[in-house]
Order: structure tokens, then C-alpha cells, then sequence
């Protein structure tokens, strides 16, 4: 903690923190009172009231603890909430810090074991095996965590929760990931969704961390049992920890709010990733089978029913690949530049319209659209960098309808219809058309594996 | 949301034998799916591959310019089990028209397709203000 006694060359005090704050890159609102650090490049910063009432901040912001990057970030990442307030900010890293020693010795005893007796052995651990799990981020260590299915209160139990903030990670994003993981651990192993801390018969509070993340969202973790995230809790955090886009939550609010599936469920499939986020918004906007689909599907028996799951299955599964592949500037074969396996992606954005099953992607790159028929007139995306998708892996006349209406209607946006390559010759050669590399069968192989992962036995 | 119709088409005379073989594979398939333990699905995936080599067909015919009739869902047999290939010696389609009834009965082998895709609003089931089922404890 910054000491407003000690002398302003020593990095300790509050006068050198208040240097480097104004010296930062972006230059901080004038009414942030450095607390401690944070990591080397961010300092925690108490919001203060001014006495003018003249607050860079709302009036109700004020006490909250923010975290100040000193290096230049995005705007959307400088200034995000640490926690609610000064006193509970301290006492959770005081508290982090002070059992981070044994908590490390206790992982790494746990990682030994298991790759004693599982990875050594080539083993596959159950359910209720400790298992240890590390997270990490551009080589450095974010989290390490251990779970375990617990069958005497049929919940997960997490004997150490460790993570950190980072320079080079959004705040909270070490809990929020590590949140993802053992709530999808938690689901995973169908017991309710209890998350109970520390050994068996030697519990643990909620980790600090833990409910300093919780504090920042406006979530009070362990609030009811303290040694504990009771299952209403965890409905809250997994909800919060799930990114979703905006239409993609809308649709989601809907089916819960009409009591179609839990949220545990939803989130579930987003994080495992059993279906991706423009999959699942397919899916929930053009099917009425989605809760099916969700739940695993219908009995091979009832094949009509089966083949409408399928078909709109299909259509999503392609419309993703398409997406990841519009949505990344991969380098691979210019040769004048190295190619980057980073984050490489463009921030193509997607609409479904559910009434006609069309996807209309925003921001795409200029030209040619990949995957376009080769023997076919090329689809160019022009300057207003919009395309307009029809997915279908059994393309009838109406599609083709679908098709020639949407181009009447958008005459300066690219349209085209989006089929499995072996469904290509079945289309008239005057549409234009963009081939998914997969076979059908293959596509199908996929949806089985995801509806298979999602056949967990709970509603 | 698009809503879905059944499809039903008219399966060239050339290619109603194959069909046929396949749909009676696949209803092998399946009688052997229900003897397996309970989670192998390696008889379904096979009953289901089956199926899908009859819809690609259906739809290449379709494209051919064999007769099709595009029908909205009945509520009565709407899913009912079974595969959805209707011709000779196999149980009638319920629900159809006329023309399929002909078709029928001049012996061609008649393909049936749920597809998803048509234009519409689909209501979604559930009752809106029901809410989540509460966790589980």
C-alpha cells in the first residue's frame, strides 16, 4: 500500500505513485487516489468525491477501486472496476497474498499426484478425481485451480483457487476464466451446481479473489454460506462470466423467460464450446427445435423431427466455419510477411434474420469472398462491406427463391447461398454460391459429436 | 424464426429401387440400434447416414425437375417414428394430398423432407413470464 509518509524516492510512496499516475499514458481523472499496485504497469486507484461535486465519475462510483493502466490501453479496458471498496479490496489481496504460499505447495503436491497416477499412467480421471488445472495466457500463468465432484453435498469441490492480474490481460479476467472452468466443471459432472472451497472437513471461505470479482459485478459470492457458492449464486456468476453478444442475449432472456432451458445450460453450451455464439444464435432464432437441439435431440426414430433438428444444425455448423474464416486475417501464403498466430481476428459482425434463415455479416473485408464456386460468377463484397448468407445443406427451389429476393431487395450487397461442397451440383449455375469444404456426412459427424456432449442428464 | 414444411418428392423410376434398399437398410439399422446398450449410437449414425444419402438424392431430384409438393406440418403423426420413405409394400403417408395419394398408387417410391427453412414465424413453445426452472440443490 502507498505510504503518504515516506519519502517520494522511495517507490513505496503515495507522492511517487501520484508521479507515475500523471505521467501515465492516458492521463487519469483527477480524483483517483493511488492505493497499491496493481502489477508493474497498473496501480489500484480509490475514486474520490470532490468537494465541487464537480466528479469525472457518477456521485455513486465514488469509493470504488479501479484499476489505472499506466501503459497506453484500449479505452474500453482503462479504468475497470477492481472492487466495491477500499477496505474489502485490501483485506482480499491481504488475505490472497498471505495464502499464496501454501495454496502453491498445496497445487503442486496435487499436480504431482495426478501425473503420477493419470498422465503417467495414461489414465482418464472421474469425475471425482482431483484434478488440477493451470490457465494460462501468452506463456504466463493466470490461474491454477484444482476440482473434484464431491458426492457427500453432490457438488464440486475446489481445494485451491489461485489467480492474479496481469499486464497484458483486461482486469478480472484470470477470475472470470477460471469462474468459466470450474462452473463448466461443475455442470459437466451433473451434480447441482454447489461449489464448496478447501478441503473436505477443512473448508474454506470463498476465495478472496473470488469475491472481489464477485463485488466488482455487483455479485455477493458466499453471501449465504460463506464456505460456499450455492447453486442460486452460481446461476448469477455463470451467467456473467458467459460473453454473449447483445441479439444472442436477447434471444436467450426470451427462452429463459418462457421457461424453455436453464441458464446453466445456455452457458454451458457457449463455454464448452458445444455450439459457438453465431451457431447458437442461428439456431435459436430460425428453429423451434432449438431446445432440443440444445438437450442432446431427437430419438434417431423420429427422423422427420430429426432431419429438421439436423437441417438447421447443419445450416449453423456451416454459417460458424464461415464466419471464423471471414473473421480472421490469416497471412498464410504472402510471402513478404511473417505469419502471426495471434488474435487475428477482424471484427466481422453477423444479424440473423430468423424469419428467412439469412445471415447478414457486417465489416467484411473488400473483394472476393472466400469458399466462392469456382466456375461461378465470383462473390464480391463491395465498399459497403455487407453479405448477405443463406445456409442450407438441402437447398429446395425456395431457397434458390430465397436467394434471387434477397439480391432484388439488396441490390448493392453481395447475397449468396451457402451448401456442402457435395450439394453443389443440385444448385443452378446462375446463383451465386459459396461452398462449404465439408461433405455432408462430415458435417453430420460433427453435429453428432456436439449433440452427443450435450446428452447430460439434466434439465 | 423460419418455420418448417414437409416436402414430398417424387423419386425418378430409375433411382426408386436404390432408394428403396437404402430405406430397407436403414430399418435394419435401426431394429439393430435397439438392441445395443443404451448410449452406443453406432447403429443410429449408421440408420441416420443412410437417411441422409436418401434427402440428397430427394433434393437432387428436386433439381432434376422430378414432381415435389411442398405441405405445411400436421399436428396428427408429426413425428412419428420411423423412416420417411413411402412407396410400395410400406405404410401410406398421413395428411397428404391428392397428388401424392396418385403417386402412390402408380407405384413410385415417394421421399418425405422436413426442412426447416421456409419463410414464416414460428411460435416458440413455453409460456412467456414462466421463467427458468429454479437450480437444482
Amino acid at each position: 500500500m502507498y505510504r503518504p509518509d515516506a519519502p517520494e524516492s522511495n517507490t513505496a510512496s503515495l507522492k511517487w505513485a501520484l508521479s507515475v499516475l500523471n505521467d501515465a499514458a492516458q492521463t487519469p481523472p483527477s480524483n483517483l487516489l493511488p492505493l497499491m499496485p496493481v502489477d508493474d504497469t497498473s496501480i489500484a486507484c480509490v475514486i474520490c468525491a470532490r468537494a465541487d461535486g464537480s466528479d469525472e465519475y457518477e456521485q455513486h462510483d465514488c469509493g470504488q477501486i479501479v484499476r489505472w493502466h499506466l501503459n497506453e490501453v484500449d479505452h474500453k479496458f482503462q479504468g475497470a472496476v477492481l472492487d466495491s471498496d477500499a477496505e474489502n479490496y485490501l483485506r482480499s489481496v491481504s488475505e490472497e497474498l498471505t495464502a499464496r504460499k501454501a495454496d502453491l505447495h498445496l497445487i503442486k503436491k496435487i499436480a504431482e499426484k495426478y501425473q503420477r497416477e493419470y498422465v503417467i499412467a495414461g489414465k482418464t480421471p472421474r469425475g471425482w478425481v482431483t484434478r488440477p488445472v493451470q490457465l494460462a495466457c501468452q506463456n504466463v500463468i493466470i490461474g491454477l485451480s484444482a476440482f473434484q465432484h464431491d458426492p457427500t453435498f453432490d457438488g464440486l469441490r475446489v481445494p485451491v483457487y489461485l489467480s492474479c492480474e496481469v499486464p497484458h490481460l483486461a482486469t478480472h479476467e484470470s477470475n472470470r476464466a477460471l469462474a468459466a472452468l470450474m462452473l463448466c466443471d461443475a455442470f459437466h459432472n451433473g451434480g447441482t451446481m454447489e461449489i464448496r472451497f478447501g478441503a473436505r472437513g477443512r473448508e474454506q471461505e470463498v476465495p478472496p479473489g473470488l469475491r472481489r470479482y464477485g463485488r466488482s459485478l455487483g455479485l455477493p459470492l458466499g453471501a449465504e454460506d460463506q464456505y460456499a457458492i450455492t447453486p442460486a449464486e452460481a446461476r448469477e456468476l455463470f451467467l456473467a462470466v458467459t460473453p454473449m453478444a447483445d441479439e444472442l442475449w436477447a434471444r436467450a432472456i426470451d427462452f429463459l423467460d418462457r421457461g424453455l432451458t436453464s441458464p446453466e445450460r445456455l452457458c454451458y453450451t457457449l463455454l464448452a464450446p458445444i455450439w459457438r455464439d453465431i451457431e447458437l444464435d442461428y439456431l435459436m432464432a430460425t428453429s423451434s427445435r432449438a431446445v432440443s437441439i440444445l438437450e442432446g435431440g431427437a430419438p434417431a426414430e423420429s427422423r422427420r423431427a430429426r432431419l429438421a433438428e439436423l437441417e438447421v444444425s447443419r445450416a449453423a455448423l456451416m454459417i460458424g466455419m464461415f464466419y471464423r474464416c471471414v473473421d480472421k486475417d490469416d497471412r498464410a501464403g504472402h510471402p513478404a510477411e511473417v505469419r502471426v498466430f495471434e488474435d487475428s481476428r477482424v471484427g466481422v459482425g453477423w444479424t440473423v434474420n430468423g424469419n428467412d434463415g439469412v445471415v447478414a455479416f457486417t465489416n467484411l473485408p473488400h473483394g472476393k469472398v472466400i469458399w466462392s464456386a469456382p466456375e461461378r460468377q465470383p462473390i464480391v463484397v463491395g465498399a459497403n462491406r455487407l453479405l448477405f448468407v443463406v445456409p442450407r445443406s438441402l437447398p429446395t427451389p425456395a431457397d434458390w427463391e430465397c436467394v434471387r429476393n434477397l439480391q432484388l431487395a439488396a441490390p448493392h450487397a453481395a447475397v449468396a447461398l451457402l451448401a456442402p461442397v457435395d450439394m453443389a451440383a443440385t444448385i443452378p449455375p446462375a446463383l451465386p454460391l459459396i461452398i462449404c469444404p465439408d461433405r455432408l456426412g462430415e458435417i453430420d459427424i460433427q453435429i453428432e459429436s456436439k449433440l452427443q456432449k450435450s446428452r447430460i442428464s439434466r434439465t | 424464426m423460419s418455420i418448417e414444411k414437409r416436402v414430398f418428392v417424387r423419386m425418378p423410376e430409375g433411382l426408386s429401387a436404390h432408394v428403396l434398399d437404402l430405406a430397407a437398410r436403414g430399418r435394419t439399422a435401426l431394429s439393430r440400434a435397439k438392441k445395443l446398450p443404451s448410449g452406443d449410437r453406432t447403429e443410429a449414425v449408421r440408420f441416420e447416414s443412410l437417411h441422409a444419402a436418401i434427402d440428397q438424392l430427394a433434393i437432387a431430384a428436386i433439381a432434376n425437375g422430378e414432381l415435389h409438393e411442398v405441405l405445411s406440418p400436421v399436428t396428427v403423426g408429426d413425428d412419428i417414428a420411423g423412416p420417411s420413405v413411402f412407396g410400395p409394400g410400406l405404410p401410406r403417408p398421413e395428411g397428404v394430398t391428392c397428388l401424392i395419394t396418385q403417386w402412390l398408387q402408380a407405384g413410385s417410391v415417394v421421399v418425405e423432407l422436413r426442412l426447416p427453412h421456409f419463410p414464416g414465424t414460428t411460435h416458440l413453445s413455453g409460456r412467456p413470464g414462466l421463467g427458468p426452472p429454479a437450480p437444482a440443490t
